[in-house]
């Protein structure tokens, strides 16, 4: 099976980047348009990692990684905070909320795959020991 | 040739630190990103920031350092405990809990050589705590040191800059 990556993001431009250029590396990607959508289609497809934006209207990424934290279905993906925001509180939130990495918009497209391609090494190593015990 | 995050509020302290990274043989140059010099090819980079919010900033290149050719991903960071605005306690809590920053090693350098402190950066995850030495031909002995274990000794994963 191969490696599912959502994208979730309001902007079509991010949304087509991104999907294009995780495409090109492989991966099956899946993208949402919406906080709402998002959290439906993480339900649907269990992807193996999740970049979220913050800044979306009616749901932001904080309150749905908050939401995908409370499903036991969902609470381990790995999400990737992605944001265009400058408080440095932000950091702060999104990790409270459940992100394990964190990235600011605008963001350099080749150090985006490289992490990405980081957590998921290390997010399935994490995964791959705990299926072992 | 290493990226070093430098986060000291003491302009003396950072100096002498400076000072003693750029003495290992390969001379190192030093970039403050406040005077706008363009790093050298070969030499270390070295950036010095001042408080906590400032190193997660440069860090998440975000805020005074969204430059990103101005940023980079440290290979160390020298973090000194007692900072304003968000203290090494914060800085180094927030980089140990994101996975993709978590293997960068931290080491302490600390006035304060206070058990509970010292116990405290431990639990959150410090690689080392370092306090520091008064006499200073010590305390460049052990910047040095600090720098050719971290740097030379140490081997890290590479697939993650």
């Amino acid at each position: 099976m191969g490696t599912k990556i959502l994208v979730v993001d309001d902007n079509v431009d991010t949304r087509k980047v991104l999907h294009h250029s995780l495409v090109k590396e492989g991966y099956e990607v899946v993208v949402a348009s919406s906080g709402a959508q998002g959290i439906e289609l993480t339900k649907k497809e269990i992807p193996n990692l999740i970049v979220l934006d913050i800044s979306m209207p009616s749901m932001d990424g904080w309150s749905v990684a908050e939401e995908l934290k409370k499903d036991s279905a969902t609470a381990k993906i790995p999400i990737l905070m992605l944001t265009a925001l400058k408080e440095p509180e932000a950091i702060r939130k999104s990790f409270g909320s459940g992100a394990i990495a964190y990235m600011s918009k605008p963001f350099d497209l080749e150090k985006l795959k490289q992490k990405i391609k980081y957590l998921l090494l290390v997010t399935q190593q994490g995964q791959e020991t705990e299926a072992e015990k | 040739m290493a990226n070093i995050l430098l986060v000291e509020d003491n302009p003396d302290h950072a100096k002498l630190i400076m000072f003693a990274l750029r003495d290992e043989k390969s001379r190192g140059d030093l970039v403050s990103l406040r005077d706008e010099q363009v790093p050298p090819a070969g030499g270390d980079r070295i950036c010095w920031v001042k408080d906590g919010e400032e190193a997660l900033n440069f860090l998440y290149q975000q805020g005074e350092h969204q430059d990103k050719s101005k940023t980079f991903r440290p290979d160390l960071i020298i973090l000194d405990l007692r900072l304003p605005k968000v203290d090494g306690n914060g800085v180094l809590k927030q980089v140990k809990d994101d996975l993709s920053l978590k293997s960068i090693p931290i080491v302490i350098l600390s006035s304060s050589g206070n058990d509970e402190e010292i116990a405290r950066a431990y639990l959150n995850g410090v690689n080392s705590y370092v306090t520091k030495p008064v006499d200073f031909h010590q305390f460049r002995e052990k910047v040095k040191q600090i720098k050719s274990y971290w740097l030379s000794v140490c081997t890290f994963p590479t697939n993650q800059k």
